[in-house]
């Protein structure tokens, strides 16, 4: 099958169901890999990467299924190709080398591109900030770096657990970008001039904030026409209140019931301001000679985290925690990440998609409540086949086949680690079956998810579909990135790189 | 590695195995693993019909920097979505630059609410395309999704090759729905609420060009000069001077000091000493002292032969200052602080430098030679007070909302005993709180502005590691210390409860789970102990108040029944003690004791109708499965209930078994041994004695 999508082309093998051919032995082993080379010949910056995924021993043999992926590059062109085979290996002649005895294509893909600089996109980031010289030296430097320089007592961790918001909060219709950074690091507000250059005014602007900071919103909350700032910090919500030129003061501080990391906002009951929805994920360590951490128990389908918040804006940018009035207490004791409101069922209100690390997510739909102006909550999820049990990281809506109904993407974690393990007969052999699949499930991937109408279930696309093996995905994100008016999906990956090369 | 998960909360040996694998992953990473890492980023693009293909290599996506935000914005507004990324490693800030779009046409929208929120969150626009294709589009404006990230709210359309838009839909979140025709494209409008109309918007004249660049990360390094934000204590270390007489860092309290850590085979350490030597009258113009101690390891040749080794490096380097040599169990109690006060574990090496101010606590470590001119700055800074320290360790400069964090000497402590140096790790803490106690340490909030662990806390984790090593005596006086401090102290209270019935006292235990309860009075695990302890006092009547109060907080308290049981039998009410005995069974089917208690009743019982062979042979068979030869009284009640089925000669064995496990002064049970032996070769079964 061939696709040309302005600049793009894409090649597929015939029939995804069947494998493509057989190579068995030596000569068609070494024909099937020169053919498969042809396409990167005379191309610069070659790279090719192999990744198995499942391993199945059997009596003289094993078998491995591996995802390739390959690149090269020549000035305006370049192709990448990916494929997934299956590799049937023995024991060589010297009986400890294993040998390629057969190789099963299984599927695919060749993407070629024409782009007159050589890549769809480049980094430029370095030409916006030359009046920023904490881009330097502050944000050059990743958490590796500034883990082993800081005193652990200024709050850090590790993780990369940071975010960002783009807004405008000077009235000029430009966007501009706060950075959120860990404990012992200054947040940063970046404002863009005229010229698309940015200039730091995080001082001035009064939100270089010190303090641990997972992420940030940019929201109108008091309607009078600028950005208003709410961050989440380690266990706290902090209300800034735009003084309509960019600066900021602080209105007020609201603990969390846990330990805040991704922020959403709408206006749920239609009154005309906007509410904010807090992910909480687990506690923070309680205390120190509690000598116990907050852990997700059972990993695979975790109840034990912390509740989320649903905040009704009162006005004068003070807020109430309505969630359990509003029916968002229902299955609201998950490890929570991300949260996505839309209107799912096109019936003029929000909805909230929440994605949930260990377990099931939800999908609240959102209904009249019992009085005028009231709302309440009924987590469909189940009902609607969106519980996709995974560690779920983020959410994100898109109409992907522009049918007017808004589909779901979730950020799960693929590991090759956990599928070549979850899939073996000697894992939890005494479990029951269904729980060995939630395991495999757990592992399988991002998922995305279509909305087939009205309340029908959501249908799981992701094998058919291509989009299911990311890694260990952060945030995901649809934009149709090539003007075709087809929505494509960008997905930020990676855990831990540290100095160490030999991966856990 | 990993241990499974445990599949429900019940079993309690696979869910410490569970925690211990989340301890080691979270160690592991803090030392410096990967997990996960080097994963390239990934763009699929959507190719109709619900395919998409792997772009990610070609579309220039596809980074490995770790990354966590993304954020979508037009930025030069050239018709193409660009993506701001913030990721875990450096460069943190990406902003992805994408001309993907340029052959497409494309619309921008700025959308504003009147009625409903200014932001118009929740509006839903519609383009309608015309041609033989009749794409129709949505979007949603909205505020936050994906993971900690935020796009801008400009909506942006591609619209492919076609140009020509039929319709434009906006349906603003109040309900208001407005409708717009020949609308351009490859522009940006700016849409307010009820105003009918699609307002033309300009994007402002004179946009720098974005210019590639490739940008790289610092090299990551070990070396690193850390301030640190709450001047941790450094541990009482002992060390050998030259003369082979023992010094200690006390000594040099006072003034500020920098104690240096360096190896006879390590050039840069070397370089380091002759250095200090150098600019002498520089250090102790400021009034700095220096300890250099030696830390290689000991050779066969012994002690004396290291101390006379660094005696001559350090005079051929012209070392000026005191030094000593220092052993493995400093090594290992610097290692444990160092490591709890970076962000990263990384075992210490050398050369590795703490600069002390005049108090004895640590301003400054240095990984790696220091320079002097940099030292000598950081002295100068010594002076500051408590609440300026984290702002001294901040690179940066900035404000905090959130107080101040202490120095948790805690943390070190338990990593000492991770360490296996139970004895420093409590040796620590003393020393904190003594200097504690002295002011030395600043330790109200009030004063310091730090938000440092109470005295209690320390204390109370005295007590427990004391506690850990079997030093009852100076657990239960670190306990009491911690209620002198806070006569309330729940968990010191608990713990001296348990401690004092573990130790046969319980008067003592009942005294102190009395003040519990009164301030706990739900207090499950303190009603229950004191119930235990009152039992133990023989003071009845409290035992089955007490059972009856855990039982109404909670029907499923296995103790209770097992207490109440006890206490029936105490009042010869057997036929009570089996009731509660089944119940507290039926929760635990497979406790020991309660086991015992019911099969020796049913089994000996001189009340016929309470007696019932087969099921107290089917207890205390499961008893002996579960404890084996464990207890001498377990296989008496074995042996019992095999005699009341009929089984003499089986019942002899476990008796000769039990008999031979038990000791010379366990009076009571030789006689009842020798009654059922004597029973048993008569072939009669074994009665208890009716005290009715």
């Amino acid at each position: 099958m061939k696709y040309q999508v302005q600049g793009l082309s894409v090649l597929r093998s015939e029939d995804p169901e069947n494998p493509v051919a057989d190579f068995k032995g030596r000569d068609a082993v070494e024909k099937a890999l020169t053919e498969l080379a042809k396409p990167l010949t005379g191309k610069e910056g070659i790279r090719v990467k192999f990744k198995i995924f499942r391993v199945t021993p059997r009596e003289k043999e094993v078998e491995t299924s591996v995802i390739f992926h390959s690149y090269g590059g020549d000035k305006g062109n370049s192709i990448q190709q990916n494929a997934t085979w299956r590799i049937v290996w023995v024991e060589g002649e010297d009986e400890e080398t294993p040998m390629i005895a057969r190789i099963f294509p299984e599927s695919y893909e060749e993407v070629r591109a024409a782009f007159p600089s050589g890549k769809g996109m480049r980094d430029c980031t370095a030409s916006l900030m030359s009046s920023v010289d904490a881009y330097e030296s502050q944000l050059l430097p990743g958490a590796s770096h500034w883990s082993r320089n800081l005193s652990q007592r200024l709050g850090g961790e590790p993780g990369g657990y940071k975010g960002l918001a783009l807004g405008d909060v000077n009235g000029d219709a430009l966007d501009d970008l706060y950075l959120c950074q860990t404990g012992g690091l200054p947040n940063r507000l970046l404002v863009q001039r005229s010229d698309g250059t940015l200039e730091d005014h995080s001082a001035e602007a009064g939100v270089d904030f010190l303090d641990l900071t997972r992420s940030a919103l940019f929201v109108d909350l008091d309607n009078d026409g600028d950005q208003d700032l709410v961050i989440a910090m380690r266990r706290q919500l902090l209300l800034m209140r735009n003084d309509g030129s960019g600066n900021f003061e602080e209105a007020g501080v609201l603990a969390s019931r846990g330990a805040p990391y991704s922020l959403s906002s709408a206006d749920f009951d239609n009154d005309g301001d906007l509410d904010l929805y807090v992910c909480n994920y687990g506690n923070v360590w309680a205390g120190i000679a509690e000598f116990e951490h907050h852990v997700p128990i059972p990993m695979h389908d975790a109840e034990n985290g912390s509740p989320n918040m649903l905040l009704r804006n009162e006005g004068g940018l003070s807020f109430t925690d309505v969630t359990a009035e509003t029916g968002l207490d229902q299955n609201n004791r998950r490890w929570s990440l991300s949260a996505a409101w839309e209107d799912f069922d096109n019936d003029g209100d929000q909805d909230l998609y929440v994605a949930n690390d260990f377990g099931r997510n939800n999908l609240y739909r959102n209904d009249p409540g019992d009085l005028p102006g009231e709302r309440r909550f009924v987590d469909v999820a189940p009902a609607l086949a969106t519980e996709d049990l995974s560690p779920g990281m983020s959410a994100n809506w898109g109409d992907c086949n522009n049918d007017g109904l808004m589909d779901l993407y979730v950020s799960n974690m693929f590991s090759g680690a956990g599928n070549r393990i979850t899939f073996q007969d000697r894992f939890m052999p005494e479990a029951d079956p269904s729980i060995r699949k939630k395991f495999q499930r757990h592992a399988r991937g991002n998922s995305l998810m279509m909305n087939r109408g009205a309340e029908k279930p959501f249908e799981d696309v992701t094998s058919s579909s291509g989009v299911g093996v990311g890694r260990w995905a952060w945030s995901s994100v649809f934009a149709d990135l090539n003007n075709d008016t087809l929505s494509d999906i960008l997905v930020a990956n990676g855990y831990v790189t540290e100095t160490d090369t030999t991966d856990l | 590695m990993a241990a499974q998960s445990p599949v429900a909360e019940t079993a309690p040996e696979s869910r410490d195995d569970y925690l211990l694998s989340w301890a080691a992953i979270t160690q592991m990473l803090a030392r410096g693993f990967s997990l996960s890492g080097r994963e390239r980023n990934s763009c699929f693009l959507n190719l109709g019909e619900e395919q998409f293909a792997d772009a990610s290599a070609v579309s220039g996506f596809d980074f490995l920097d770790d990354g966590r935000a993304l954020g979508l914005v037009d930025w030069d507004f050239d018709g193409c979505l660009d993506v701001w990324a913030l990721n875990r490693n450096g460069p943190q800030l990406r902003f992805l630059h994408n001309r993907m779009g340029e052959k497409g046409h494309s619309l921008g929208l700025r959308l504003r609410g009147t009625r409903g929120n200014r932001d118009a969150i929740g509006a839903r626009v519609e383009v309608q395309l015309g041609g033989d294709k009749q794409v129709k589009m949505i979007r949603t404006v909205r505020a936050g999704a994906a993971f900690l990230s935020q796009s801008s709210k400009w909506v942006h359309f591609g619209l492919g090759s076609s140009d020509a838009i039929e319709e434009l839909v906006v349906r603003w979140p109040g309900g208001l729905v407005e409708r717009f025709r020949s609308v351009k494209a490859d522009r940006h409008y700016e849409i307010i609420e009820g105003k009918g109309e699609l307002v033309r918007w300009n994007p402002p004249a004179g946009r720098v060009t974005p210019q590639a660049a490739e940008v790289e990360a610092p090299v990551i390094s070990d070396l690193a000069r850390v301030v640190t934000a709450a001047r941790p204590l450094f541990p009482a270390i002992s060390y050998e001077k030259p003369d082979g007489t023992s010094g200690r860092i006390d000594e040099f309290v006072g003034n500020p000091v920098l104690v240096n850590l360096w190896a006879a085979w390590c050039q840069p350490c070397l370089d380091e000493l002759a250095d200090f030597g150098r600019h002498r009258q520089s250090i102790e113009g400021v009034g700095l002292q220096v300890l250099a101690l030696n830390v290689d390891e000991a050779t066969a040749d012994g002690e004396e032969a290291r101390r006379e080794k660094a005696r001559r490096v350090l005079a051929e380097l012209k070392y000026p200052f005191d030094s000593g040599t220092a052993g493995a169990d400093a090594i290992s109690a610097l290692d444990a602080l160092q490591m709890m006060n970076l962000g990263m574990q990384i075992p210490i090496s050398t050369p590795t430098s703490f600069l002390l101010d005049d108090r004895g606590l640590v301003a400054v470590i240095y990984k790696g030679p220091v320079k002097v001119e940099e030292l000598l700055k950081d002295v100068a800074r010594l002076q500051g007070p408590p609440r300026e320290w984290r702002n001294q360790a901040a690179p940066f400069p900035g404000r905090w909302v959130s107080p101040a964090l202490g120095s948790e000497p805690v943390r070190v402590a338990l990593k000492m005993v991770d360490g296996g140096e139970r004895g420093a790790a409590i040796a620590y803490l003393r020393q904190y709180v003594e200097k504690a106690r002295l002011r030395e340490i600043p330790e109200s909030k009030e004063e310091s502005g730090l938000l440092s662990t109470p005295l209690e806390e320390v204390l109370f984790v005295i007590a427990r590691l004391h506690r850990q090593g079997g030093e009852k005596g100076q657990a239960v006086a670190a306990f009491q210390e911690v209620l002198q401090m806070n006569p309330n102290d729940r968990k010191a209270l608990l713990d001296l409860g348990h401690l004092y019935l573990r130790n046969g006292q319980p008067s003592l235990a009942a005294g102190h789970l009395e003040t519990l309860v009164k301030n706990s009075p739900q207090n499950l695990d303190a009603l229950s102990l004191l119930a235990t302890a009152k039992m133990q006092m023989g003071d009845l009547a409290m035992v089955d108040d007490l059972c009856r109060q855990i039982l109404l907080l909670d029907p499923n308290h296995a103790t209770a029944y097992l207490n109440l049981g006890l206490l029936a039998e105490s009042r010869q009410d057997f036929s009570g003690a089996i009731g509660n005995y089944r119940a507290a069974l039926k929760i635990l089917p497979t406790w020991d004791i309660a086991l015992n208690q019911l099969a020796w009743i049913l089994a000996t019982s001189p009340e016929d109708e309470l007696r019932d062979g087969t099921q107290a042979l089917e207890l205390a068979t499961r008893l002996h499965q579960i404890t084996r030869e464990s207890q001498p009284v377990f296989l008496r009640t074995l042996a019992a209930a095999l005699a009341e089925n009929g089984r003499f000669e089986e019942a002899l064995k476990f008796l000769e078994q039990a008999k031979s496990m038990i000791r010379a002064r366990q009076v009571g049970l030789r006689s009842t041994f020798a009654t059922m032996e004597r029973l048993f070769r008569l072939k009669v079964p074994y009665r208890a004695k009716d005290r009715r």
